[in-house]
């Protein structure tokens, strides 16, 4: 039993060495918090024909009313030697898919006496209409972070790239202090 | 046994984690210097001299401590002084013997500032009068507190790294025609650059001595861009150089339509945007402005604009004055804003600069002073005609 065990230990100590130690990956740019200001570059990006440049953003939200993820929408400018490889712009954190690294944990809820008003936000913000003499639903507030895989980019020639992007959200909790928003870029 | 062998396991794992720096146990003094100094003195040497050779552009600041007494000190152009309410970090007394009611005053401090000060803290200027012109002597300064390596010290100056690298100056000066003595204390900021923090330290240590220079004010014509831009520290540079990047990739990779740019930011504040219907038609409302020379409400521009509705329009109601003021070049335009209050009225200052590109046609608006001449403006017009600074 014993021997499982160290067994066992060993092998979760190991990799936990091999993680920290040796970090294998993917990564190409460490998480970046955005600043929703200005513009964003990460530069000397080394990139090799046939590699797939993928934009990561990472969500690290807290007090989520009813799991409601602000979407944001990302403009890049991924260029070569100042010519403009690709330009667009694209919907982060829009739908369910390709997440990753997620924590999630429902706030303890708090005394119910207290009814906010609070107006009921679909994600884009745009309804501002109130909902009348509905009962007040009830709001859960949650921690959640994750990363969500945002775009992939294709890349057709070897060379150290410039990624510059900038992120806004139109949502009302995207301005929150409690909702923090990086990006992170890795490569396939 | 379980135990024991999780402990081994563990050490292994951080052994192995560690590498080669375990064999520093202690340093000797040489080495010692250099890791608390960060960079050779060599080249702290070559900053200094880099620094102290830099041009400075001076404007007289006058503060009011109380209704009796102003003060006035000569401070570089981007420079300004703040309220600040506690005392000094340095000790002026033997931290030992100091007790809390022997009647000693500390003397007033104000915090002096630039558009990239973090805290209130990082430097002060202490003022005070005495009939003693020795008063807070360097020796003094240098007993009570603890300087670990001097970089520099004379009769008034002291410059030092302490034990945890930080690196300090005291300047103090004394004006026998009002018995008053000025104290400029200063703690670097940390860049995870040691470079640029000497260079920061050696920038304040002339600031410092150049704080009673009243012959040296500038010229009016002497405060363009191509100019100050060689007297600025490293560090003030490199922080502005972060939003004229920015502004320029907004212009050339991210505004399209009628986007629009707000950087807002503690003391620094720009609004950039492009408009869509004078791209099209290539018209420039910064010359219609300047050649009408407007004067009205914000609501009697009568050709098609995007300049109310887009910035003014969050601090400005349209029945507010808006007036041309004066030319600062041909690309921008210095306008007074008027907001009509009940019982006084708020009156500010914007330059707005005109930018054509084969992208479009933009606009930079910043807040600036009556004269149109603080840094911003001055790297808004610049930035105007060249899209760096």
């Amino acid at each position: 039993m014993l021997k499982i065990f160290q067994i066992f230990l060993t092998t979760i100590l190991f990799s936990i060495f091999a993680i920290s130690c040796n970090p294998v990956g993917k990564t190409v740019s460490e998480e970046k918090p955005l600043d929703d200001q200005l513009v964003n570059t990460t530069e000397n990006l080394d990139l090799k024909k046939g590699d797939i440049l993928v934009i990561w953003g990472k969500m690290d939200a807290s007090f989520l009313e009813n799991d409601n993820v602000p979407v944001f929408h990302l403009s890049y400018n991924l260029s070569l030697d100042g010519k403009t490889i690709e330009n667009a712009t694209v919907p982060m954190f829009s739908g369910n898919e390709k997440i990753i690294n997620s924590t999630y944990e429902v706030q303890k809820e708090e005394k119910e006496e207290e009814e906010q008003q609070t107006e009921n936000e679909i994600s884009d913000g745009s309804n501002s209409e109130q909902i009348p003499e509905e009962k007040p639903e009830k709001i859960t507030k949650s921690d959640w972070t994750f990363e969500q895989e945002v775009i992939q980019i294709p890349i057709e020639k070897d060379g150290k790239y410039t990624l510059d992007y900038k992120a806004n959200s139109n949502s009302e909790s995207a301005r929150s202090i409690f909702t923090k928003v990086a990006v992170i870029l890795r490569k396939r | 046994m379980k135990k024991t062998y999780l402990l081994f396991l563990l050490s292994l794992l951080l052994l192995s984690c560690k590498q080669e720096n375990q064999s520093e146990g202690h340093l000797n003094p040489e080495d010692y210097d250099k890791e608390l100094l960060g960079i050779p003195q060599s080249q702290i040497d070559s900053i200094q001299k880099s620094e102290g050779n830099k041009q400075v552009f001076l404007r007289k600041v006058s503060y009011e401590l109380d209704s009796a007494t102003t003060i006035e000190v000569m401070l570089p152009v981007s420079n300004f002084l703040k309220e600040y309410s506690f005392s000094s970090k340095i000790n002026l007394r033997d931290p030992e013997t100091v007790s809390e009611n022997d009647g000693f005053e500390y003397p007033e401090a104000l915090s002096v500032q630039n558009t990239f000060s973090d805290g209130d803290s990082d430097e002060l200027l202490m003022v005070g009068k005495s009939a003693d012109p020795n008063i807070f002597p360097v020796s003094d300064i240098k007993k009570f507190n603890e300087p670990e390596k001097i970089l520099l010290e004379d009769k008034n100056a002291l410059l030092y790294v302490d034990g945890y690298g930080r690196k300090i100056m005291y300047y103090r000066q004394y004006n026998p025609a009002n018995s008053t003595y000025y104290l400029y204390t200063a703690e670097v900021p940390k860049y995870n650059d040691p470079k640029l923090e000497y260079a920061a330290l050696f920038s304040i240590y002339k600031k410092a001595q150049n704080l009673l220079a009243f012959d040296k004010e500038s010229q009016p014509e002497n405060l363009i861009w191509e100019k100050i831009k060689p007297s600025l520290s490293e560090v003030e540079l490199k922080n502005y150089e972060i939003y004229y990047k920015s502004l320029e990739k907004e212009l050339k990779y991210f505004l399209k339509d009628n986007d629009s740019v707000n950087i807002n930011r503690d003391k620094i504040q720009f609004y950039l945007y492009r408009d869509d219907d004078h791209s099209k038609n290539t018209f420039d409302q910064v010359t219609i402005i300047r050649n009408s020379e407007f004067s009205g409400m914000f609501g009697d521009l009568d050709f098609k604009n995007r300049l109310y509705s887009g910035y003014f329009r969050q601090i400005y109601d349209d029945d507010d004055e808006f007036k041309f003021i004066k030319s600062i070049s041909d690309n921008s335009i210095l306008m007074r804003a008027t907001h009509i209050g009940y019982s006084s009225d708020a009156v500010n200052y914007y330059i707005i600069s005109s930018i054509k590109t084969e992208k479009g046609q933009f606009y930079l608006i910043s807040p600036t002073n009556e004269n149109g001449n603080n840094l911003t403006a001055l790297m808004n017009d610049y930035f105007s005609k060249h899209l760096k600074i």
